[in-house]
C-alpha cells in the first residue's frame, strides 16, 4: 500500500510539473515569433505558467481522494497555498514587464478606452489580489471563515475564466492548432474541476447520507454523535483519518467542517464523531437528534495508524480534543486484540474536564496501555505531571529501550503544543520521520 | 515538519519555470 502510494505520489508529482511547465515547453518548441522582444516573450512565459498553475488550483484542492492519498490532506493543502502565492508572483510578473518594455501598454488600464482583451485581463488580476490577501490576511481582516471559503471560490473562478478569455481574444501565441488546444484542455479541466466539485460530488454524497443513531454528551463540553449509512456500506477509513460533516444543510451549501473520526475501524459501517463546543457549528451539534440526516465525506488523512505496521511500541501524544483520532487508535487496537505497548501522554488543561478518561482506564484492562496525564493547571493534591509536557516528563516515563527503534510516535493537538513537543522529541532523539503528525494552520 | 516537503517542491517548479521562461525569451533568438 505504501509503496503504491509512493508511486501514486511520484506519477502525480510527474503530471503536474508536465502540466505545469507544458505552456512554457510548447513555446519554446516553436515556431518562434521572430519580431518580439525578449521582455515581451519572458512576460508572456511568466502570465501562461502562472495562469496554468491557477487552473491546477481547481484539481488540487478538489478533494480528490486519489490525489490526496499519496501525501495527505494537509500536504496538500499547504502545497495549494504555496503553489498560489508563486502563481499570483508569476501572474502579476506578466502586466508588470509589459509596462517596463513599453509605457503605452498602460493605457490598457483604463477601462473606458481598453479593448475587451484587457478589460478581462485587469479585472481577473484585480481579482487575484483579493483572492490572495483575503487568503493570507483573512484572520487578520476578522473575515469569517464560512464568508471567505465561499468568495474565495467565486472569485477564483470568475479570475480564471477572465484570464482563460484574456488569452484567447489576445490570440497571439495561441495561434497555431496544438497551442490552441493546450489552452482548450487547461479550461477544460477547469471547468470539469468545477462540474465535479460544485455538482457531481455533492449529487454523491446525498445519495450515501448517513442517520444521527445517537448523539452522547462527554466530559468537557464534547459531544459524540454516532452515524450510519442510509443505504450503503459507508465508507472504510483507518484508525486517525477525519472526514468532513455537514449537518442542517446539503452538501452543496459547502459548509462541511472536518473531524477525526473517533471510533473503532472494526465496527465497520457505524462512525463517530466527538466534537467540542469550540464555535457556532460546534455549538449546534447538540441539537442533532438520532434520525436526523448528516453527510459524511470522507476518509481523508495521513495521519494513520495502519501506515505503520512495523512499529514495535507506539506512543500517543493528543492535547485536548486532540485525543479523538488517538481514541480511534485505541479502540481499534482493542478490538484488533493488539498487545504493543502503548504509552498515552494525554495533555489536558484541567484534570475534571479530560475527555474520555473513564474509557481510557478500561482501555488499560484490554490493552498493554500506560497513561501520563499531563495537567497544566492541576487540582490540589495532583501528583501526577503536570504543566507543559517536555523532555523531562517524557524521559521519566519513555522505557529505555524505546528511543532504539521501532517507535512511532501519533502527535495530535493545538499547534503550538505539537511544534513544542515535536522539538522536545527530537531533542530526545527520535528520528523526524518516526513523529507522525498532521498540521492545517498555515502559520 | 511535513510541510517543508511541500515547499521543496514549489522551489523546485517556480525555479524551473522561470528558468525556462528565461530562455525561451532570452536564449532561442533568431528563429523563425
Amino acid at each position: 500500500m505504501i509503496k503504491n502510494n509512493r508511486l501514486l505520489g511520484i506519477f502525480w508529482i510527474i503530471l503536474f510539473t508536465l502540466l505545469t511547465l507544458a505552456p512554457i515547453l510548447i513555446l519554446i518548441l516553436g515556431p518562434k515569433y521572430s519580431n518580439r522582444s525578449p521582455l515581451l516573450d519572458l512576460s508572456v512565459g511568466l502570465g501562461f505558467t502562472g495562469l496554468a498553475i491557477m487552473a491546477l488550483q481547481f484539481v488540487i484542492s478538489g478533494r480528490i481522494k486519489i490525489l490526496n492519498r499519496p501525501f495527505g490532506t494537509d500536504l496538500v493543502y499547504h502545497f495549494h497555498r504555496q503553489i498560489g502565492i508563486a502563481a499570483f508572483f508569476m501572474v502579476f510578473a506578466h502586466p508588470i514587464i509589459l509596462f517596463i518594455l513599453d509605457g503605452r501598454y498602460l493605457r490598457l488600464l483604463n477601462p473606458i478606452t481598453a479593448p475587451w482583451r484587457a478589460r478581462a485581463a485587469v479585472t481577473s488580476i484585480l481579482l487575484l489580489i483579493v483572492v490572495v490577501l483575503t487568503a493570507e490576511y483573512r484572520q487578520k481582516i476578522k473575515m469569517s471563515y464560512k464568508l471567505w471559503k465561499i468568495w474565495h471560490g467565486i472569485l477564483s473562478t470568475v479570475m480564471v475564466t477572465l484570464a482563460l478569455v484574456h488569452i484567447f481574444l489576445v490570440g497571439n501565441y495561441v495561434d497555431l492548432p496544438w497551442k490552441k488546444a493546450l489552452w482548450i484542455g487547461y479550461s477544460a479541466i477547469f471547468i470539469g474541476m468545477l462540474a465535479y466539485t460544485r455538482i457531481i460530488y455533492p449529487l454523491r454524497l446525498i445519495r450515501r447520507s448517513f442517520l444521527v443513531k445517537e448523539t452522547k454528551e462527554e466530559q468537557g463540553d464534547v459531544w459524540t454523535i454516532t452515524m450510519e449509512p442510509i443505504n450503503h456500506k459507508g465508507f472504510q477509513f483507518a484508525p486517525g483519518q477525519f472526514a468532513w460533516l455537514t449537518a442542517w444543510k446539503t452538501p452543496f451549501s459547502d459548509t462541511e467542517h472536518p473531524f477525526s473520526i473517533a471510533s473503532s475501524v472494526e465496527r465497520k459501517t457505524e462512525i463517530e464523531m466527538s466534537i467540542k463546543n469550540l464555535g457556532p457549528f460546534t455549538n449546534k451539534i447538540r441539537t442533532l437528534k438520532p434520525g436526523d440526516r448528516v453527510y459524511v465525506d470522507g476518509p481523508y488523512g495521513a495521519f494513520n495508524l495502519d501506515h505503520f505496521p512495523n512499529a514495535k511500541q507506539l506512543i500517543f501524544i493528543p492535547g485536548g480534543i486532540g485525543v479523538t483520532p488517538i481514541m480511534s487508535m485505541l479502540r481499534t487496537m482493542a478490538d484488533r486484540g493488539d498487545k504493543r505497548p502503548i504509552l498515552l501522554f494525554y495533555c489536558n488543561r484541567e484534570f475534571k474536564t479530560v475527555t474520555f478518561k473513564d474509557e481510557i482506564k478500561d482501555l488499560e484492562s484490554k490493552l498493554k496501555l500506560k497513561t501520563v496525564y499531563t495537567i497544566e493547571k492541576p487540582p490540589q493534591r495532583w501528583e501526577g505531571e503536570s504543566g507543559f509536557l517536555n523532555k523531562d516528563i517524557l524521559n521519566r516515563h519513555i522505557p529505555e529501550g524505546w528511543l532504539v527503534d521501532g517507535t512511532d510516535i501519533f502527535l495530535c493537538g493545538p499547534t503550538p503544543m505539537m511544534n513544542a513537543v515535536e522539538s522536545e522529541l527530537l531533542i530526545i532523539g527520535y528520528a523526524q520521520q518516526r513523529i507522525h503528525s498532521e498540521r492545517y494552520a498555515f502559520n | 515538519m511535513r510541510q517543508r516537503y511541500s515547499k521543496i517542491y514549489v522551489y523546485m517548479i517556480v525555479i524551473t519555470a522561470v528558468f525556462l521562461t528565461l530562455y525561451f525569451a532570452f536564449v532561442e533568438l533568431g528563429t523563425t
